[in-house]
């Protein structure tokens, strides 16, 4: 199995906020046990868009960078879980396991990207899985890169 | 609804530039100059024959400008059609759309830094915007990509009065409708106007 990772295109990518949409429609009210559980209804998403603005006006330049997951292969996530809560695959996808990583908040803060929410209700640590469980199914790709019109993501 | 049989769909004026058959105007030709306008509404001024430019009712150059300085701008909404779904709390989420401060999501108005120095008004401030109209609390977002004199607000936002009931109340769920002139874009064109002149102060809650 290769290693699996995103591909984002930031020239075309114009945060038309659809893989945000996708991603809510993925995981609010679906837990996908045992890779994750589900996602809060309100609030950031697994993928988040920084708006980069540079220049002076009327020379604006605007970049949107999506910001999923880095799937990082020196994870800092990684280091500071107690009891094997974060772990790796084989295909270098990395899982917060929803169960054992109850009240680690120092998986949150060790991000260097910020790209680790927390669930309030649930009191866990939560990111982007890469769709693992419909990669499992049988799928090519995550929700996000299905769904992107510009095809931005890939 | 099924199709005439013999219907061929055609791409528009095809079969003026191949046959040279005549157009549904006057002279049967493309009109730079509109004779119908001409023959039928000749006292319009704002929808004249030719194109033209003709001064705003409201904008930088009418008497109102002292009073209120800057031109607010509002189009569509990018992340919603107009305020259908514009509250979803998906659609709430995305910070373009709405910006979340002190447990609620405000609507953002997009400020130049020129305009927004004198008013001491910061990236993430709550401000009032007003005019004689009604008067909308946002919340501001300094950036470069609004020209000075002009600020950016999208028309989704949905009404939400501080005092319900009460009239006159400030509204602080972004619609800025309020603010814009009810008036249309001639008296014989339909076209909402989407701009209107008004004035910006920081808001302490």
């Amino acid at each position: 199995m290769g290693k699996k990772i995103f591909f984002i295109y930031a020239a075309k990518y114009v945060a038309c906020y659809t893989c945000h949409i996708a991603c809510k429609d993925e995981f609010v009210d679906h837990s996908w046990l045992p890779y994750s559980e589900a996602q809060p209804d309100y609030g950031p998403s697994f993928i988040s868009i920084n708006e980069v603005e540079r220049g002076q006006f009327p020379k604006v330049m605007i970049c949107y960078v999506p910001q999923p997951c880095m799937q990082c292969e020196n994870a800092q996530c990684l280091k500071v879980a107690k009891d094997g809560a974060v772990y790796k695959r084989e295909d270098g996808i990395i899982i917060i396991d929803p169960i054992k990583s109850k009240g680690q908040n120092q998986i949150l803060r060790a991000c260097p990207y910020n790209c680790i929410i927390w669930n309030e209700e649930l009191c866990i640590p939560q990111k982007c899985t890469f769709c693992v469980h419909l990669l499992e199914q049988g799928n090519k790709e995550p929700r996000c890169v299905e769904v992107c019109p510009t095809r931005a993501l890939m | 609804m099924p199709l005439p049989g013999e219907y061929k769909s055609e791409t528009t004026f095809r079969s003026f530039y191949e046959k040279g058959e005549a157009l549904d105007t006057p002279s049967g030709k493309i009109e730079f100059f509109s004779q119908r306008l001409h023959n039928h509404l000749p006292e319009d001024k704002e929808r004249a024959p030719v194109p033209c430019f003709a001064p705003s009712l409201e904008g930088h150059m009418s008497p109102l400008a002292e009073k209120y300085t800057l031109l607010l701008i509002a189009p569509h909404a990018r992340y919603s059609f107009h305020t259908q779904g514009e509250n979803a709390s998906w659609i709430r989420s995305i910070p373009l759309h709405r910006v979340h401060k002190n447990g609620y999501d405000y609507w953002p108005i997009q400020i130049h830094p020129s305009d927004a120095k004198p008013r001491r008004i910061k990236n993430g401030d709550l401000v009032k915007a007003y005019n004689d109209r009604a008067a909308v609390i946002l919340i501001a977002r300094v950036t470069q990509k609004i020209q000075p004199g002009a600020v950016f607000s999208a028309t989704a936002g949905s009404y939400d009065p501080v005092e319900p009931g009460k009239l006159g109340s400030i509204d602080r769920g972004g619609a800025v409708n309020l603010l814009i002139p009810a008036r249309i874009m001639s008296k014989n064109a339909p076209g909402q106007v989407t701009q209107g002149l008004i004035q910006i102060e920081k808001y302490e809650e």
